[in-house]
C-alpha cells in the first residue's frame, strides 16, 4: 500500500501527524496535532478492489487469439473521484510475450463500480508445457484498496510447436509460359520457357507442346514433346517450336498448348503447367498481326448492356455472372460522377501491355489515332508499327485492361470504362521480343517511335514474379523524369498493379495441425481429437508489394485490389508500398470478377478458352449481352485494379488538368474510404517475445489512415473529383526527392528466433520545418543465410510502426543476405525529424545473422495533415 | 578552341579505359586464358560473357575466381560456373541460337544477356555511324534518358561489339544489357 492512502480510517487520522513525518508524503491531512485546530474533515469513502473472471473460465487456447477473456475490476461500492487499478502478471505465461491485457491501467470512473481489461492470448512457435496466466493489482490510485480477491488466474493451452521441420520441406515450382513467338512469312516460331520459382533445383521432366483447331484443345494437329532439363531455382530454359504456316491450312484460328509435367521436387499437390497461345490465319494464309476488320453495329445514345454487371462502377449487390452477390457501396464511389461528372475527355492513358485491339468496337472511339505503338514490327511479318495487335488468339491481356479505363459509354455494346471518354493508345511491351527498349519506350523515355512523352497516364498492369530485386539506375531514371518533365512539367501518373502474391507459396509452407476440440465421430463413445491445419502465409501472404522493385519507388501509385464484397481480393499482395485499392474482384464464378472487353469474336480472346466460363459461369458468347463474344465477365488481378485507378486518375486530370503527379497521389491518399476496417491485428510470439506481422488499420501522425493490404484505402472518386475542383494545383511545395538521407553502419547481431528482434535508431535532423514526409525507402544489408525467416519493421519518431518485408516472404525462400531497397507510404505526412528505430526479427530457428547497415532516404514535402 | 565537359569526360574515360585494358591485360597474363570467356561490362556491374557454343571436350576456363565449363548434353548445353565452391548450372537448347548468356560474380549467378547494347554518346546524331560500325540492325536513342540502345543481330556477341565500339571517338559508354525481371501481366 502507498503511504499516501494511510489515512483511511479515524485509527489513521489520528496517527496522520507520525506518518507525515516517517514519510514525509504531502497533500490531504490536517494541519497540525493542537487541540485548537478545527476538527478533520470527514474521511473519504474507501472502496475494496477485487478481480474476477467469468463464471467458468478456467482457460484459454493459446491457438484462439480472437478470443478474448474479460477481467473484470469491481469496486464494493461507488466513490468520490475515479479509481485507477494498476494490474500486473506473475504466472509463467508473461505478458506480452504469451498473452496481452487491452488495459494495464484500469479506470473506473466516479459513481461506477466496474471496469474490464481483455486477456487475449498470443500464439507462439513453441513446443511447450500449458502455462498459467495470472493478472493481479499491482496498486490503486484513488479512493480504494486492494481487497482480498486480488488476482485471478486460468491455463494457457499450449498448442504445440508450429512449423517445426518447414525448412526441411522446400520445394521447386515450375512455370510454363509462352513468350514472344517470331512469326515469318512461312513458319512462327514459338518459344516456350519453364521457371522454377522455387526453391531447389528440379529434375529432368517433359514438355508437350500441342496444336489444335479447336479452343477445346482437342483434336491436335500438331504434336511434339521435349525433355525439360534440371532448372536450378530461380533459373529458366527456353525451348523453341518451330511451325511451319503450311501445315496450318485454312482461314481459321488454331490453339496452342504448352503443357509441363510436375517435376519429382514439386510439392506433392503439384499440377502440370499449362499456357495457349496459338494464332490465327488470315485469307492469305498467313498470321494475321493487324486489327481484324470485323462487322459490328455501334448504337450511339443507347445505354451500354453489361453497364448493369459492372459493379465496380456501382456495385448494388449484383452478382456480375457469379454465383454470389456482392456488397452494395463496396465500389469506386462514382455515383455522383456517373450522373454527369467528368469522364476522362482529352486525357490520354496508355496501356503498357500485351497489346491492344484498336479497332475493337468498344474502344475505338477512344483509341488516338497513329499514337499506339508495336515493338515487334520487325519481329512479325506484315505487322503495322502503329497496330499494337496481338497474334496470340487466346486473350489479349491489354484489350481487357483498356476497356476498364476507358470503353465507350452509351453505344449500346457491352459496359462502358470508368473514363469513358479518355484518350487509349497500346504499348505492347509485355510481348515484346525486345522487352527491355520496350519498357523504356512505353514509359515516357521516347520521343519517337513511339512518343511516350506526351502520355498523362501510364496504366502499368503487370510486375515480376518477385524476388529481392533493386530497380535498376536507369529504370529509376525513367520515372524521376517521367513526374519531372512529362504533362508540361506536371509529372506523369505512374499507375502500377502492386502484385498477385498474396497466396503464392510455391516452395514453402509453414503450415500445422492444431487441436480445435474433440468429437466422438465413429459413436464408439471415445471422442477423437479433430485438428484443423493453419498456415501462417495465409494470414500475412506469401508475396509482397515489396518483392517487385518498381514498387518501391516513390514515382509509382502502386494499387492494391478489392473485391466486390469490400474485402481483400485473394490474391492482392499486401505492403508497406501500396498507395491505394481499387475493385478487381474474384475469379467470376463463385464471386463477381471485372467485366470487361475481351478480343473480339468468339473463336479469340479469354473466352475462346472454356467459352470464358469458369466452373461453368460467366457471361457466355452468344448471350444476348455477348452476341459476339467480344466481352468476358472473368478478367480480374490487380491488373484489373490498376485501370480502375488509371480511369479514376483520368477523372481527376479532366476535373482539375493542372494537377501535378503529386496533387494526384494526396487527393487519392486524402479521400481514400478506409475498406475492411476491422481488420484485426495479428500478433505472434517468437522465442517468448511477441511482434506484429500483420497490423490493424493504423491512423499516422498526420491523420492518414494506412494499411498494407490497401494502402490508404479505396479510392473514393466523388470525394477525390471534389478535393481535385477545390485543391491548388501545385501547392504541395518543392519536392524534395531523395535529398535526404541518413544512415548506419553499425554492425548488430540479429538474434535467432525472437520477436524481439534487433532494433537500431537513426537520428533525423536538419530537416527544414515544415517538410513532411511523402515516402520513406529503406535499404537494408543483412549478412544471414535464409532471409525468409527475416521481418523488417520501421518505427518513425511519432511512433507509427510499418511492416516493410513480412517474415517467411515466399520470394526469399532459399535466399541468402540482402541488399534490398524498400519502400513505406505509411508515414505520409508525419514530421521526418526525430529518432526512426528500424527492427529486424528472425522468426524461425536455426539460421542465425547480422544486420550490417541500414540507410532512409525522405522524399519529402508539404503535405497537409488530414483532419 | 575549348572542349565542353563531355569531351573532357571522355578523354578521362579513354585515358581510364587504356589503363585499365593494360591492368587487364596482366591479369590475363597470370591466369588461362579464355579466348571465348569475355569480361564485360554492365551498367550493373562486370561480368563474364560466355560463348554461344560449347568449349573443346573437358575445358575448364578459369577466370576472376569462377570455373566455366560449357559442354554438350543431348539436346541442350549446359553451362557450369563454380565459384567458391558452389556450382551453377543453366541448360540452353541447342536449337536456341538467340539465348545469350553471362556469369555474374557479384551475384554469383548465370544472368540471360540481351542482344543489344546500351551506349552513350557524345552527340546523338551520331548513332547510325555507331550502329554501323557495331554492325548492328538498328539503333533507338532514349534522349530524355541519355542513351541509346543499338540492336544487334542474332549470332552477334555482345561483348565483342561493345570493345569494337567504345574505341570509337563518339563513344562514351558502350555497356551489354543483363535482363532483369521479366515482367509479366498480373
Amino acid at each position: 500500500m502507498s503511504p499516501c492512502n494511510f489515512y483511511t480510517s479515524q485509527l489513521r487520522a489520528l496517527i496522520l501527524v507520525s506518518a507525515f513525518l516517517t514519510h514525509g508524503c504531502g497533500g490531504g491531512g490536517g494541519s497540525g496535532g493542537s487541540g485548537d485546530s478545527p476538527p478533520p474533515p470527514p474521511p473519504e469513502p474507501m472502496a475494496d478492489v477485487t478481480l474476477s473472471l467469468a463464471e467458468g473460465v478456467t482457460e484459454l487456447d493459446e491457438w484462439q487469439d480472437s478470443t478474448s477473456v474479460e477481467v473484470t475490476v469491481t469496486l464494493s461500492q461507488a466513490v468520490n473521484g475515479e479509481v485507477r487499478v494498476t494490474l500486473g502478471s506473475s504466472g509463467s505465461a508473461t505478458l506480452g510475450g504469451d498473452f496481452d491485457l487491452s488495459e494495464t491501467q484500469v479506470l473506473v470512473a466516479q459513481g461506477d463500480t466496474s471496469a474490464t481489461s481483455l486477456i487475449t492470448p498470443i500464439r507462439d512457435f513453441e513446443e511447450e508445457e500449458d502455462e498459467t496466466i495470472s493478472v493481479e493489482i499491482a496498486s490503486v490510485a484513488g479512493n480504494g484498496q486492494a481487497g482480498t480477491s486480488n488476482s485471478v488466474s486460468l491455463s494457457l493451452i499450449d498448442q504445440g510447436g508450429l512449423f517445426v521441420g518447414a525448412k526441411e520441406n522446400i520445394y521447386a515450382r515450375l512455370y510454363a509460359l509462352f513468350s514472344d513467338p517470331l512469326i515469318y512469312e512461312n513458319r512462327i516460331e514459338f518459344y516456350a520457357v519453364v521457371l522454377n520459382v522455387g526453391a531447389v533445383p528440379t529434375s529432368e521432366t517433359v514438355m508437350f507442346f500441342r496444336v489444335s483447331t479447336r479452343k477445346n484443345l482437342r483434336n491436335f494437329v500438331l504434336g511434339e514433346s521435349s525433355v525439360v532439363p534440371s532448372i536450378m531455382p530461380g533459373y529458366s530454359v527456353r525451348l523453341p517450336f518451330n511451325v511451319p504456316l503450311s501445315s496450318l491450312p485454312g482461314q481459321r484460328p488454331y490453339y496452342a498448348l504448352i503443357s509441363v509435367s510436375p517435376a519429382e521436387e514439386e510439392a506433392p499437390d503439384a499440377r502440370a503447367r499449362q499456357d495457349f497461345a496459338g494464332v490465327a490465319i488470315n485469307s492469305s494464309g498467313r498470321a494475321q498481326v493487324t486489327c481484324p476488320d470485323f462487322e459490328r453495329n455501334t448504337s450511339p445514345g443507347t445505354e451500354d448492356p453489361l453497364k448493369d454487371a459492372q459493379w465496380s462502377l456501382e456495385n448494388t449487390g449484383q452478382a456480375a455472372y457469379a454465383a454470389n452477390a456482392g456488397v452494395e457501396g463496396e465500389d469506386l464511389g462514382m455515383t455522383d460522377t456517373l450522373s454527369g461528372g467528368p469522364t476522362g475527355a482529352g486525357v490520354k492513358v496508355a496501356v503498357a501491355d500485351t497489346g491492344l485491339e484498336i479497332c475493337h468496337p468498344d474502344l475505338e472511339a477512344n483509341i488516338e489515332a497513329g499514337a499506339s505503338f508495336n515493338f515487334n514490327r520487325a519481329y512479325w511479318s506484315g505487322a503495322s508499327s502503329t497496330d499494337p495487335f496481338l497474334p496470340s488468339v487466346y486473350g489479349d491481356h491489354g484489350t481487357s485492361v483498356a476497356g476498364i479505363i476507358a470503353a465507350e459509354s452509351d453505344n449500346g455494346i457491352g459496359g462502358r470504362g470508368v473514363a469513358p471518354s479518355a484518350l487509349l493508345r497500346g504499348y505492347n511491351f509485355l510481348s515484346a521480343v525486345d522487352s527491355n527498349a520496350g519498357y523504356f519506350g512505353s514509359l515516357g523515355g521516347s520521343d519517337s517511335q513511339p512518343n511516350s512523352t506526351d502520355v498523362d497516364i501510364f496504366n502499368m498492369s503487370f510486375g515480376v514474379f518477385g524476388g529481392e530485386y533493386n530497380s535498376s539506375s536507369d529504370e529509376i531514371t525513367l520515372f524521376k523524369e517521367g513526374v519531372r518533365d512529362l504533362r508540361s512539367g506536371r509529372g506523369a501518373l505512374y499507375v502500377k498493379a502492386g502484385g498477385n502474391g498474396f497466396g503464392r507459396c510455391s516452395s514453402m509452407q509453414r503450415i500445422d495441425e492444431v487441436l480445435v476440440g474433440e468429437e466422438d465421430e465413429d459413436g464408439d463413445g471415445i471422442a477423437e481429437p479433430i485438428y484443423e491445419t493453419f498456415d501462417i502465409n495465409n494470414e500475412i501472404g506469401c508475396v509482397s508489394t515489396g518483392s517487385d522493385p518498381s514498387n518501391n519507388l516513390p514515382y509509382i501509385v502502386s494499387v492494391g485490389a478489392f473485391s466486390a464484397n469490400g474485402e481483400r481480393s485473394s490474391y492482392s499482395s499486401a505492403g508497406s508500398g501500396l498507395w491505394i485499392s481499387a475493385p478487381a474482384g474474384e475469379y467470376g464464378a463463385e464471386f463477381p470478377a471485372q467485366v470487361t472487353t475481351d478480343q473480339m469474336g468468339s473463336e479469340q480472346g479469354y473466352d475462346a478458352l472454356f467459352d470464358g466460363l469458369v466452373n461453368g459461369r460467366g457471361i457466355r458468347s452468344g448471350d444476348s449481352e455477348n452476341p459476339h463474344g467480344d466481352y468476358i465477365s472473368t478478367f480480374n488481378g490487380t491488373s484489373a485494379s490498376a485501370p480502375n485507378a488509371s480511369g479514376a486518375i483520368a477523372l481527376l486530370l479532366e476535373a482539375q488538368p493542372e494537377l501535378t503527379w503529386r496533387d494526384v497521389k494526396y487527393i487519392l491518399a486524402r479521400t481514400a474510404r478506409r475498406i475492411h476496417p476491422d481488420i484485426p491485428e495479428l500478433k505472434i510470439g517468437f522465442g517468448g517475445a511477441a511482434t506484429v506481422l500483420r497490423h490493424a488499420w493504423i491512423t499516422n501522425a498526420a491523420g492518414y489512415h494506412f494499411h498494407n493490404w490497401y494502402g490508404f484505402g479505396a479510392i473514393a472518386v466523388d470525394e477525390a473529383v471534389e478535393l481535385a475542383r477545390s485543391h491548388t494545383p501545385d501547392s504541395l511545395g518543392t519536392f524534395s526527392d531523395g535529398r535526404h538521407v541518413f544512415e548506419s553502419a553499425e554492425s548488430a547481431d540479429i538474434p535467432d528466433h525472437s520477436g524481439a528482434g534487433v532494433t537500431q535508431t537513426l537520428n533525423v535532423s536538419g530537416i527544414d520545418a515544415g517538410l513532411e514526409v511523402e515516402a520513406v525507402q529503406l535499404h537494408i544489408e543483412v549478412t544471414h543465410p535464409f532471409t525468409n525467416d527475416l521481418g523488417v519493421y520501421l518505427i518513425s519518431p511519432s511512433g507509427t510502426e510499418s511492416l516493410l518485408n513480412p517474415p517467411f516472404n515466399e520470394v526469399l525462400t532459399g535466399d541468402e543476405d540482402l541488399d534490398w531497397t524498400l519502400l513505406s507510404n505509411a508515414f505520409y505526412g508525419e514530421s521526418p525529424s526525430g529518432d526512426w528505430t528500424l527492427k529486424v526479427i528472425d522468426a524461425a530457428a536455426g539460421d542465425e545473422g547480422t544486420l550490417d547497415s541500414w540507410k532512409l532516404t525522405f522524399y519529402l514535402g508539404d503535405i497537409p495533415p488530414r483532419e | 578552341m575549348s572542349l565542353s565537359f563531355k569531351e573532357v569526360m571522355h578523354a578521362v574515360r579513354a585515358l581510364f579505359l587504356f589503363c585499365s585494358m593494360c591492368l587487364c591485360g596482366v591479369v590475363q597474363a597470370q591466369e588461362e586464358q579464355a579466348p571465348s570467356v569475355l569480361r564485360a561490362h554492365a551498367v550493373e556491374g562486370n561480368v563474364l560473357m560466355l560463348p554461344s557454343q560449347e568449349l573443346a571436350s573437358g575445358e575448364v576456363v578459369s577466370i576472376d575466381g569462377v570455373r566455366i565449363s560449357v559442354s554438350v548434353e543431348g539436346d541442350f548445353r549446359v553451362y557450369r560456373a563454380t565459384q567458391d565452391g558452389k556450382q551453377h548450372q543453366i541448360h540452353v537448347a541447342r536449337d536456341d541460337t538467340t539465348r545469350l548468356l553471362a556469369f555474374d560474380p557479384g551475384e554469383g549467378r548465370f544472368r540471360d544477356v540481351l542482344p543489344s547494347l546500351r551506349v552513350e554518346l557524345i552527340n546523338y546524331t551520331g548513332l547510325d555511324d555507331v550502329v554501323e560500325a557495331a554492325g548492328g540492325m538498328s539503333g533507338k536513342v532514349f534522349e530524355p534518358l541519355g542513351f541509346a540502345i543499338v540492336r544487334l543481330p542474332s549470332g552477334a556477341n555482345p561483348a565483342e561489339v561493345a570493345r569494337t565500339i567504345e574505341s570509337l571517338p563518339e563513344v562514351v559508354s558502350a555497356r551489354i544489357q543483363l535482363q532483369g525481371p521479366i515482367h509479366v501481366p498480373m
